[in-house]
This record gives C-alpha cells, structure tokens and sequence, in this order.
C-alpha cells in the first residue's frame, strides 16, 4: 500500500502552468530579498562587523566578493522571473544564499531560509514551461509533479513544526507569550490606528489565551486540511487571512507573501475547466468578464459572451462549473471569488450569502 | 530582555591610562558608548554598534523582544561581547566587557544575570 502510495506520487503527471506562476512569485521574494541584502551592503558589510559564521571564519567571503554574490542573486532571481534558464538559477539561488546564513547566523530568519528550500524544490520541478519570456516553446505543458509534492509537504511540515512547537510550549498555549508581544509592541499598533480599547482587551489574559490556541488550532489544521479534497478550499481561505492577521501584527519579512504564493501548489491542475459566459450587450457583463480576465492568474476560467438563451437571460454572466452545473448571481461571484487570487479572501462570506439564495443554481449542464 | 554594557578596566593601570579611575571598576557604558585611553595617552572613543550592527543585540538599556528565544539571544550576546572586546585595539583601560542582562520570560519577573567577555590583554 505505501509502495503503491509511492509509485502513485512519482508517477503523477498534470498542467504546470501553475508551477510557473509560483516560479515568478519565488523570482520576486528572491529579488527583494537580494535587494534587501544590496541595502544593507551599503551601510556595511556584515563581514567587517559582528557575524556568527556557522562555517570556518577562512569561507566567509570578503567584500568584494560578497558584493558579487549579491549581484549574482539578483541576476538570478531576474532570470527566475523570466523563465530563462529558471530552474538552475532557482537551485543557485537557494545555494548561495544557504550559503550566505551559513557565514552569518545572525542573518538567519525562518522565512528566508523557507524561501532557498522552497526555491531548491521548485527547481526540480518543471516549472519553467508556462510564463517564461525567453527560450524555444515548450513542447508540452504537461509534466511530473512529484517535487510539487514536496513542495506542499513542506508547507504542511512549517506549520506543524510551528504550531507543535506552540503547542508543546505551555507559555505559548496559555498566551503569555501572545500577551508579552502585545506588552511590547502594542504601542505600534496604536501608531497604526488600531483603538486603544481593542489593544486592551487583546492583552486580557482571558483574550490572549483564546488567541494562542486559536493560532496553534489553525497551524495545525491548516497542515492537515490541505490534503483534504473536501477541506482544502476552506484550509487556504483560513490560511490566508490567518497571513494577513500576522502581516498585519509581526515583521515576518516576505514570509506572508512566500506562503500565499506556494499556496498556489494546492489550486488542482487544470487549466480553464470552468467558463465564464458573459452578456456582451450589457455594460455590466463587459466590465466584469474584463475583470475576470484580468484577475485569473491560475488560468482557471475560459471566457466568452453568450447567445442568449432560457438559462442566462438577465443575469450579466454565468459561470459554467467543472460539472457543468450553472451558477448565476451570488453564487456566480462566489465562485469567481473561488478561483480568483485577489478576490479569494471574499469567498467565504460570498459563499455564504449564497447558500442562502434560492436562485442562482441553474441546474443545466452546459 | 534589556541589556546594559559596562566596562572592567584594568587592574594595574599606570601612567596616564588610568583616567582617574580606580584600577578594576566597572565603568557603565551608557547605550554602549564610551571614551578610553589607547597608549600613547590619547583620549578615544568607542561604541558598541560601530562593531555591532543586528538590529536586537545593538539596543542596549532597552527592552528588547528576544525574538528566537532568551537562551540564543545570551549566546549570541556573549560572542558579541568577545567580538567586540577583540576589535577595540586603541583602547588601553578596558579588560573586559560586562553585560548585565534583565530577561523576562514571557512576561515573569525579571532574573538579572551577568554576561562578560574574555579577558583583554594590556595593548
């Protein structure tokens, strides 16, 4: 059974476009942080002052050669972006900056070194067939998917080792650790217009307990959920907000955005299994089919004006489901909201809304 | 956690590097500044952030969240303190740096504990 479980994932084959959607977004996290090294360059090299090599003081590079590695990451991360030459610059990026937290541990953050192993495991996928700017066509868009895999495995294995180590951590659990950090930084938060009443109760120990176990719940649950078919919608949809709660409240660096881009892995593999049938003699239909247009990065919808017939008159668009169920109204942008990066944070309550209609579920295959 | 630095200066200083002070106090060195002979006599001055830069370790008298945990942040306080006691050459009063550390763990009451560097020899 675990051999066939085995055979199963080696053997996975699918679309890649998406793996080349999260090869650009790595690209971006990979050029803002080698510009972020750049600045600090400026302002001294870490070097010539106070670092902690974890290798023998003799292979810590010098200036002018730590400037060149600099420059190559930012190279590398172009090429990245582009699609040239992707996946070797994918697999140098994450060595070379090992190698730089390895001259200095006091540069090492979880989220950077998240960053080189997602980097190191998407250059073994194929993911320099789809948006790349350079270089022959690919022959095909299909591909192996086992390194995506990996790839949403050590998404699962972050949060566990997070909220485990929460878990295990009974400071942490009992929110006195969410309660200090508040102590400490509330005072940010104020700056950043959050009222002082809201402040105050966070900081209850009531609140902040409530609060711990909610973070260490959702870690948890994010880990598994992922790999559920039936949870998985609801994982991310929770997940991403989660991000945006911590952006909002740490200085996490890229980490928010570098999750929210390898959540991407978990979107299924199929491109344009849906359509989007909008009205092209109203306004209304135009804007928003224009929209859809312009908004779907996974490639998830196929999009067209429609003659008008029994089903979609009066409604602007249709979306035409993978089943080939109809939905209209609220139920229509709940799933586009569903497939839409930008909009996904709105799926939930979109999602909800609808199932309290009694329309929108037009029940005729396309 | 907040971190004080001070100063241990030699035990048998003469001459002119003795500043007046007595020979093996602690001389606090407010937000990690401080003036020292080098040993020709001349006054100089140091600081603790010309030498460290990481934006935690270099807030002294501060309180600090210790973000990867108390116990990494003394050890990486404690190879700062030997780092910068070996990168201060023109100064001919210090022996020894002293950190004096309060760590909160996660809200507690303080514990105050001592960090210092190695010993410097006499330039």
């Amino acid at each position: 059974m675990i051999a066939e479980a085995v055979r199963r994932w080696r053997d996975e084959i699918g679309d890649v476009y998406l793996l080349g959607l999260v090869r650009v977004a790595l690209g971006l996290l990979l050029c803002a942080n080698a510009l972020r090294a750049a600045t600090e360059l400026r302002k001294g090299f870490f070097g010539e002052v106070f670092h902690w090599p974890l290798l023998p003081e003799r292979l810590v590079p010098s200036y002018s050669l730590y400037t060149g590695i600099v420059a190559v990451q930012i190279l590398l991360s172009v090429l990245v972006v582009a699609g040239h030459l992707a996946r070797p610059a994918l697999l140098a990026s994450a060595l070379l900056g090992t190698y730089v937290l390895f001259c200095d541990r006091l540069q090492f953050h979880h989220n950077r070194w998240a960053l080189y192993c997602y980097a190191a495991l998407l250059a073994l996928s194929p993911c320099d067939r789809s948006l790349y700017v350079a270089g022959p066509p690919a022959s095909t868009r299909i591909g192996p998917l086992w390194a995506a895999r990996l790839a949403q495995l050590q998404v699962s294995l972050i949060y566990i080792a997070s909220g485990g180590s929460k878990l295990l951590d009974p400071d942490w659990r009992g929110g006195r650790v969410l309660a200090e950090r508040l102590h400490l930084y509330g005072y940010q938060a104020l700056a950043a217009g959050v009222p002082a009443e809201v402040l105050d109760w966070l900081s209850q120990p009531g609140t902040a307990s409530a609060l711990a176990k909610m973070a260490i719940v959702t870690e948890l649950s994010i880990a598994v959920g992922l790999w559920s078919t039936r949870a998985r919608v609801v994982s991310l949809w929770w997940g991403v907000w989660f991000h945006f709660v911590i952006e909002a409240t740490s200085r996490v660096e890229g980490f928010t955005w570098l999750t929210l881009a390898v959540y991407a892995l978990f979107v299924t593999p199929d491109v344009r299994a849906r359509k989007v049938f909008f009205d092209g003699s109203r306004t209304r239909g135009r804007v928003l089919s224009r929209l859809v247009l312009w908004l779907d990065w996974f490639s998830r919808f196929e999009i067209r004006p429609w003659a008008v017939d029994g089903v979609r008159r009066g409604h602007s668009i249709v979306v035409v489901r993978r089943d080939g169920t109809h939905a209209t109204g609220v139920r229509a942008l709940a799933m586009v909201a569903r497939c839409v990066p930008l909009l996904f944070p709105l799926w939930a309550p979109l999602a909800l809304c609808a199932s309290f209609t009694k329309g929108g579920d037009a029940n005729v295959r396309a | 956690m907040e971190i004080r630095l001070s100063r241990q200066v030699f035990g048998q200083v003469a001459g002119p590097a003795s500043s007046g002070r007595a020979a093996g106090a602690l001389v606090p060195a407010p937000h990690g500044d401080w003036s020292a002979r080098d040993s020709s006599g001349q006054l100089r001055h140091f600081a603790w952030r010309d030498r460290v830069r990481d934006p935690v370790l270099s807030s002294l008298d501060e309180r600090v969240l210790a973000s990867y945990g108390a116990d990494a942040q003394l050890a990486r306080l404690q190879r700062a303190l030997d780092d910068v006691a070996d990168h201060v050459p023109d100064d001919a009063e210090t022996e020894r740096l002293h950190a004096d550390v309060l760590v909160w763990r996660n809200g507690r009451d303080a514990s105050a504990l001592t960090l210092e560097s190695h010993a410097r020899h006499r330039p």
